[in-house]
């Protein structure tokens, strides 16, 4: 009798430790929905490869979603129409629209509940303001977002006999820079080119008189525009000089950073203001012309008063959880693999074997496709920083990288796109001599004023 | 007593019905079509327009708040006309063009040169605005070939993006140029199937070419020109791809469209409620437009209706 | 009589004078000159180099000639099959579109037909709506109906267009009503006297209209977007437009050079262009109402 009890007691025993065997099994094979624009693989084969090799690494099942085009308006399609994803990739910006409509998860107690979001070696601890909203995290990270650094032509320059790194930071040692390269640089030759449609690159010039981009939050809780400001009225003017003179290009005013970008790789321009990842993409892209014809050197602009560089950082790439999603722990373990070594090689070097392969000592070489993927699956500057980079980086990058201390975000609100306008829209007309730097700032004020970006 | 005096009306109307029945039925599909893929998805896009937006989640009913909202934005309206007179100028110029251009083609007799001519004039319509606006960026940059003919001219040089009131001479033009190959290869279509009898009638009867372009051709392309205005009127208020990438901060205020505005601040910004009430906005004033045009064009004095 | 002096052979030809068959032929050449160049430029930076292809301005003759720009675009790309589905769902498109669109036209043309004017309204009407206020909902009924990632989907959504029904209205106002009168009193169906009578008497407009829905459903980028996640079901214009123009990725490094872009273009725009080209047969003239002459 004792004994037939005791072989069922074992029996119900296996059985259910059987059961919470199988259903632990069954959590942790979940699965996860993603819907991406940027990072994923390239084309649709390498895309399947890609879930795959997601799916492996945290144990689940992965599929991706990559719309060919319209992101904005399909994720807009699929939310609205009651589509489940567990992850959606956005821009930082667009994360706040959408956590003000309540359509986010709150993901602070997760993040705080892994040991990898939460350690600070990994993540710096101030990151995460910038995809907080009043305390809580609503997002996580996709990559470690860059800075934009000034890159001058180093082989026009020394042809000018200028010593890249002994150039004096201030506005005044940029423009005899650009005068005296402009003097060999050639027919078409510009000192600057600049994308100010957008008014996105100008932070290392406004630098020198210590103002930030964008909109800047006082102690008082209220909204400034440093760049509208009187202290900004040299910097505009420096432009201005540069243009009159034939140093600035005038397609600075209309062109877009595609343009600007083709006429410094093709040699036509001294210096430009990009990210420091493009750096390293200039002096690719410009092949056999490297180093002896072409080579893009990173600076950190001009110093401010305060005897600092100040650079701009772009803004966060960012995946969110859907309050609608299915499986956010599953979510929430994609986002702690895009923060570890392999999550890392992954979304920069790509899939393994398939474009890189590793040999047995641990070195990695590329493949034919992984090299035309410039080491860029999403995040070619990973988030955790603790990140060892097996390949190495492109020339001059590590240099443009170890400028990042200077950089900050610059804050993004609703009326961010407004704020652009405003300041392109009469800053054109300041650099083209059509308003005095007096009158184009007080009309910058005025239309920011009436627009409800400044009090 | 009245009911046999009223009965002649509803009895013809009864009666037309029935003769009319198989006709109906060849345009039941179309109908059928368009309740299904078009006024289904209006309605529910009157409804999202009337309602608070939240993508995920029950919408709140906020009635007429987001219209509201819209009259009082200054660059609302600012852009709601922009697109109103540009789209209009546009397409009576664009309708002009394809005439012209038209009728030019039909003067020539050599059918290979025709044929050359013909298809290099459609090109720009085949490719997006993405390459024909980047072309037409750099013809008309500081450096570009139209500032380097002014150069040559003797001629001061042409800012044309950063000067506000070039910004929409240059839309109209450059729109101009993309489209009048499209009209023009309606239009053609209407010359062509002029019989060619009415013209050597009117040659033994001492007209010259010219004039029997003016008496005839003209004449008989005018129903087409009256279903493309009253068709292009719909369209008036749309220009969006263009504007997004020829459109430029210091020329923005005259030339910003009203499409690009919805874009902006309300596909960016994941606003559905503005998007859809500035879209409503659009579709009445087109509605409007359109029944103008009609109303013009009738009044014109032909059979067209 | 006429009271105008003319040349001799201008009494037996009916043609422009030299004069103005010479300024006729200065404004072909000049509208043929501008609308030329963005086609050439797109044909020399696509055989271009990669990083010669980035030179600012327009160009228009390669500095040197290479398949750089077409082999990335090949490796990078699934072509054929993108190919293959655009094609099919354009070509059963259009057919279907165009006889659903023209028989609508017909019955627009009859001028007794009670509530005419009223469906003509609203056939326009539909034409109206802005692509944003359906934004989401068409989205949601192609969901429902099921057509989300299928080529029915694809096909039916874009069946019928108000364009081609009222231009297909325009063309058949030209053809005389007493060759349809005549044809009903022989007892002749409905039907018959559209396919017989008014088709082909309409048949430059037809060809027309034909070629530009063609060409739209081709180049058509939003509806299928909406409605394709599946990537083997891509249409040529999505395949491209995803691989050619790399997304607005803040600092992303993976970027295609000009070279690549344009030749994904070409690619795109090629078909139309053939297809232009044997189209032209019709849309030139040839087929006129009555007797050739010479």
């Amino acid at each position: 009798m004792k004994k037939t009890g005791f072989r069922l007691l074992s029996l119900m025993l296996a059985l259910l430790m059987a059961l919470s065997l199988t259903s632990a099994l069954a959590e942790a094979n979940g699965e996860i929905k993603i819907l991406t624009n940027v990072t994923g693989g390239k084309d649709d084969a390498e895309m399947l490869l890609f879930a795959e090799a997601l799916g492996k690494a945290v144990g689940a099942k992965v599929t991706m979603e990559k719309p060919a085009a319209n992101y904005g308006d399909v994720v807009m399609q699929k939310l609205g129409a009651g589509e489940v994803y567990d992850l959606i990739y956005l821009n930082a910006p667009q994360m706040f629209y959408l956590q003000e409509q309540g359509a986010l998860t709150d993901l602070t107690d997760y993040v705080k509940a892994s040991p990898i979001l939460s350690d600070t070696a990994v993540i710096p601890a101030d990151e995460w303001e910038q995809v907080s909203v009043d305390g809580r995290i609503y997002a996580g990270f996709n990559k470690t977002e860059v800075h934009r650094l000034v890159n001058i032509n180093k082989v026009v320059a020394e042809k000018a006999g200028i010593d890249v790194d002994a150039i004096e930071p201030t506005l005044d040692g940029y423009y005899e820079v650009m005068k005296k390269m402009k003097e060999v640089g050639g027919e078409g030759f510009y000192g600057l080119n600049a994308v100010i449609k957008d008014a996105w690159d100008l932070q290392p010039w406004f630098a020198s008189a210590g103002l930030k981009a964008g909109q800047v939050l006082n102690e008082d809780g209220s909204i400034s525009v440093p760049y509208a400001t009187e202290a900004a009225i040299p910097v505009w003017e420096w432009l201005a000089k540069l243009y009159a003179e034939g140093l600035l290009d005038p397609d600075s005013l209309t062109g877009s950073s595609g343009d600007m970008r083709g006429k410094f790789n093709t040699g036509k321009t001294a210096v430009v203001v990009d990210w420091a990842a493009w750096t390293g993409l200039y002096n690719l892209n410009a092949g056999e012309a490297y180093p002896e014809q072409f080579e893009a050197y990173p600076l950190p602009g001009t110093k401010g008063p305060d005897g600092n560089y100040m650079l701009a950082r772009g803004d966060a790439s960012i995946w969110v959880v859907p309050a609608n999603a299915a499986n956010v722990e599953g979510a929430v373990k994609v986002l702690e693999f895009f923060a570890t070594q392999e999550g890392g090689e992954l979304l920069s070097l790509g899939i393994e074997g398939h474009d890189y392969t590793r040999e047995a000592d641990g070195s990695v070489t590329f493949t034919e496709v992984g090299r035309s993927h410039n080491k860029d699956h999403g995040a070619p500057f990973p988030v955790s920083r603790l990140y060892k980079d097996p390949i190495g980086f492109p020339p001059n990058v590590e240099l443009a990288m170890s400028y990042l201390p200077y950089a900050s975000i610059q804050r993004s609100d609703a009326l961010t796109d407004m704020y652009r306008q405003i300041v392109a829209k009469y800053g054109t007309q300041i650099v083209n001599g059509t308003l005095s730097g007096a009158d184009g700032i007080a009309a910058m004020q005025e239309e920011l004023k009436a627009e409800g970006v400044i009090k | 007593m009245q009911d046999s005096l009223r009965a002649p009306g509803r009895s013809l109307l009864r009666r037309r019905l029935k003769q009319y029945r198989s006709i109906y039925l060849m345009i039941l599909p179309v109908l059928v079509y368009f309740l299904i893929f078009s006024f289904y998805p209006l309605i529910l896009g009157l409804i999202q327009s009337l309602q608070k937006e939240r993508l995920l989640g029950t919408p709140q009913f906020i009635g007429l708040k987001n219209y509201e909202a819209l009259f009082r934005d200054r660059n609302f309206l600012q852009a709601l006309w922009n697109s109103f007179y540009i789209g209009s100028t546009s397409l009576v110029i664009n309708i002009m063009m394809g005439t012209i251009l038209a009728l030019s083609l039909n003067e020539l007799r050599s059918r290979p040169a025709k044929a050359a001519v013909q298809t290099v004039t459609f090109l720009p319509y085949l490719f997006s605005w993405t390459v024909v606006g980047g072309v037409w960026i750099y013809v008309l940059s500081h450096n570009g070939l139209v500032n380097g003919m002014l150069d040559a001219l003797g001629l001061e040089r042409v800012s044309f993006f950063t000067v506000p009131a070039w910004g929409r001479p240059v839309m109209l033009f450059t729109n101009a140029w993309k489209q009048s190959g499209y009209f023009a290869v309606l239009l053609l279509a209407s010359l062509v199937g002029i019989d060619p009898e009415v013209y050597e009638a009117a040659h033994i009867d001492g007209a010259s070419r010219m004039q029997q372009i003016g008496r005839i051709s003209l004449p008989m392309m005018l129903p087409t020109v009256k279903t493309l205005l009253l068709l292009g009127a719909t369209g008036v208020l749309r220009n969006f791809d263009q504007v997004l990438i020829m459109s430029r901060p210091a020329i923005k205020d005259k030339v910003g469209s009203v499409l690009l505005f919805i874009y902006e601040q309300g596909i960016l910004k994941m606003k559905i409620g503005l998007a859809t009430s500035a879209a409503a906005v659009v579709l009445l004033a087109t509605f409007l437009i359109a029944l103008a045009v009609r109303k013009a064009s009738r009044y014109e004095g032909s059979l067209y209706d | 009589m006429t009271d105008k002096k003319r040349a001799p052979e201008q009494l037996l030809r009916n043609e422009l004078s030299p004069f103005q068959k010479a300024g006729n032929h200065l404004l072909l050449l000049l509208f043929f000159l501008t609308m030329i160049v963005p086609m050439v430029n797109v044909l020399a930076v696509s055989f271009s180099p990669r990083l010669a292809s980035m030179q600012p301005g327009v160009i228009l003759w390669p500095s040197e000639w290479t398949f750089n720009g077409y082999q990335t675009v090949w490796t990078r790309a699934n072509l054929s099959r993108a190919f293959f589905n655009s094609s099919l769902v354009s070509l059963s498109g259009t057919f279907a579109q165009i006889l659903l669109s023209s028989m609508a036209g017909y019955v627009l043309v009859q001028k007794n037909l009670p509530f005419r004017k009223a469906l003509s309204l609203l056939i326009l009407f539909t034409l109206m709506i802005p692509g944003d206020l359906t934004l989401i909902s068409i989205y949601a009924l192609n969901k429902q109906l099921g057509l989300l990632n299928s080529y029915q989907g694809l096909i039916i959504n874009g069946l019928v267009s108000g364009f081609s029904i009222l231009l297909m209205r325009n063309y058949f106002q030209s053809v005389p009503e007493s060759l349809a009168e005549s044809a009903r009193i022989d007892k002749a169906s409905e039907l018959r006297v559209f396919f017989s009578i008014y088709l082909p008497l309409s048949l430059p407009g037809l060809a027309s209209i034909t070629f530009l829905e063609f060409v739209g459903k081709w180049n058509a980028l939003m509806l299928p977007v909406t409605i394709i996640s599946d990537p083997a079901l891509y249409t040529l214009p999505m395949v491209l437009r995803q691989l050619a123009f790399a997304t607005d990725s803040t600092s992303g490094v993976d970027y295609i050079a000009p070279n690549a872009q344009m030749a994904a273009i070409v690619i795109s725009v090629i078909p139309l262009i053939i297809l232009y080209t044997f189209a032209q047969r019709f849309l030139i003239g040839g087929l006129t109402l009555g007797a050739t002459k010479g």
